[in-house]
């Protein structure tokens, strides 16, 4: 019941998020100085924002741009965390120390130190926020996968498969990758959680994607100096992240099992 | 059998494991330390060039030459390096590039207030953890545990400044109680404290639970509880040590954890910490603020991970008593 909730949570922020900005006849982006803050009408379901901009289209636009990022970036770091897991699990010895030492240098610097650093030193923009996220996320994915080849390269069936006189290559394809998918896509919807919360909270520092873009972080961002004479601002963005983290945590939840 | 080689034999035996850890951490403090230094040789840009400009004057070939000789950027790198190593370990962490002011002294009186978040965040997030976590395990179907649990859980799954917006709304706005910003009066802690500790107490519940569920199945806990020990006393005391080593690696990732997550609640409460210093110096690109942020969060990080594995062999009697 559980996986079935968060992943319908889910689905519902992405068709929010896909959808609204299409059936909206508002522009997300351009600031129409005319209508400042206007209450909740018929015309502007949240009402619209310190540049005039509708709050609901401008919410829906920017969580397509979060989660695309988060998407992308996890993509990303699983494809590449798996690569480095299931060589140092196959290879052990020299490749497996490095991958050790490598994970332990990425965990000394914690969160978003890394990347706050690479965005003082290269200034904001996606390329910047995919090299600082990239680094962040890896290394989960391939401890994960390091243990799953392990344990799978391990078991009787895959000795004997490798006994038959299997190549290395057709033993990873057709004897390991089964039993490692599973964990892999498991560790990616909790990093799916992390790379939303951290993207998200770059541009809540002001080092985001450039505008005219904008995510939740950085809708946040604009909001905060009106938190008390327009919480609604900050709250649209807040609580469409809390429950888009929320959907991701029950689905990563369900996937591992609990 | 002779006490005393014994006893030395057992303290050199549980030193060297510490002493392999501290090898451990001052090596990967190493690697940053290389790889804080090469921030600048990577950054786009002169130093120099840089320096001048933000000083208001136009850069010519020769103030900037002069400039470059000064600071010994025409030095090669190993020898920059090393130079830049020797004055880091004296506490010279260079001048800002936006007023050339020494970093160090500046971090320096920022330290406090950013200790003092933490340490409240960490008191809350300990506090918060434990006493779900117990009241949870012994009555797994009262509805005050678990709403906090479902909240602090809520509070987890989403970024701390998330948390703190939702904080401001409701307490600040809604209520009209607690200031939202600044330092300017002693309860300001309050909220900034309360999201850094819940994020924190998430991560720290979590674990504490699944260890405690897990201790309370451990024979010498059966046995605790057949000896007629009280529920109560068995999982608060007999379990909760055994599940406490556990919880104190978790802690010190938590309280690193705290110490990154700092930036963003400092950032959203105007908190006069270490930070919010980072925060603008990244803004504006100022490099040795920039390093200086980096070496010192890896540093505190090294430390905390070390010091938790010796809390951690001093709570748990099966490791402390190990070799007597």
């Amino acid at each position: 019941m559980t996986r079935r909730g968060g992943a319908a949570l889910f689905a519902a922020v992405v068709l929010f998020c896909l959808l609204t900005p299409l059936l909206s006849p508002h522009d997300p982006y351009r600031p129409d100085l005319a209508r400042v803050l206007l209450p909740p009408s018929a015309e502007h379901w949240l009402g619209t924002d310190q540049a005039g901009r509708d709050l609901l289209t401008r919410t829906a636009a920017a969580g397509r741009a979060s989660l695309l990022f988060a998407l992308t970036v996890t993509a990303v770091t699983t494809v590449l965390g798996s690569a480095a897991g299931a060589v140092a699990g196959l290879a052990r010895g020299r490749p497996d120390r490095l991958l050790g030492f490598a994970a332990m240098g990425a965990l000394a610097v914690p969160g978003l130190t890394l990347a706050l650093a690479l965005t003082g030193v290269m200034g904001a923009g996606y390329g910047t926020l995919l090299a600082a996220l990239v680094p962040l996320g890896w290394v989960s994915c391939a401890l994960a996968v390091r243990t799953a080849v392990r344990q799978a390269a391990a078991a009787d069936y895959v000795q004997a498969t490798r006994s038959i006189g299997a190549s290395g290559f057709y033993l990873l394809r057709r004897a390991i990758a089964p039993q490692v998918i599973g964990p892999a896509l498991t560790v990616a919807s909790g990093d799916t959680g992390r790379m939303l919360a951290a993207a998200t909270s770059l541009s809540f520092l002001g080092v985001g994607p450039p505008p005219p873009d904008v995510d939740w972080g950085g809708m946040v961002n604009e909001a905060v100096p009106l938190l008390v004479a327009a919480p609604q601002l900050a709250l649209a963005p807040a609580l469409a992240l809390t429950v888009t983290g929320l959907a991701i945590a029950l689905m990563a939840d369900a996937l591992r099992g609990v | 059998m002779p006490a005393r080689p014994r006893r030395v034999a057992s303290a050199v035996s549980a030193l060297t494991p510490a002493l392999a850890r501290t090898a451990r951490g001052l090596a990967v403090l190493l690697v940053v330390s290389v790889f804080t230094f090469l921030l600048t040789v990577l950054a786009p840009g002169d130093p120099a060039e840089e320096i001048l400009r933000r000083g208001g004057t136009q850069p010519t070939p020769g103030s900037v030459a002069r400039l470059r000789a000064e600071l010994g950027l025409d030095a090669p790198l190993p020898v920059r390096y090393l130079r830049w190593l020797g004055d880091v370990l004296r506490g010279d962490l260079g001048d800002s590039y936006a007023d050339r002011a020494p970093v160090a002294a500046e971090i320096v009186s920022r330290v406090p207030a950013t200790l003092w978040l933490a340490a409240l965040a960490s008191v809350i997030a300990v506090t918060l953890a434990v006493v779900v976590a117990v009241r949870t395990v012994l009555r797994p179907h009262a509805l005050d545990g678990r709403i906090a649990l479902t909240l602090i859980v809520a509070a987890g799954a989403v970024p701390p400044y998330i948390v703190g917006v939702l904080l401001i709304s409701v307490v600040a706005v809604g209520l009209g109680t607690l200031p939202t910003g600044g330092a300017g009066s002693p309860v300001a802690v309050v909220l900034p404290a309360f999201t850094l500790g819940l994020a924190g107490a998430a991560t720290l519940l979590r674990l504490l639970r699944a260890d405690l569920v897990s201790a309370t199945r451990q024979p010498f806990v059966v046995l605790a509880r057949a000896k007629g020990v009280s529920t109560a006393r068995v999982v608060a005391v007999h379990a909760l040590r055994a599940a406490a080593p556990a919880a104190i690696a978790t802690a010190s990732v938590v309280a690193a954890e705290l110490l990154a997550g700092a930036v963003v609640v400092e950032t959203l409460f105007s908190w006069p910490g270490l930070g919010q210093y980072a925060v603008s110096a990244i803004r504006q690109r100022d490099l040795p603020v920039v390093q200086a942020y980096v070496l010192l969060t890896a540093a505190g990080t090294a430390l905390l991970l070390t010091l938790a594995d010796v809390c951690a062999a001093w709570a748990d009697p099966r490791i402390r008593g190990s070799g007597t």
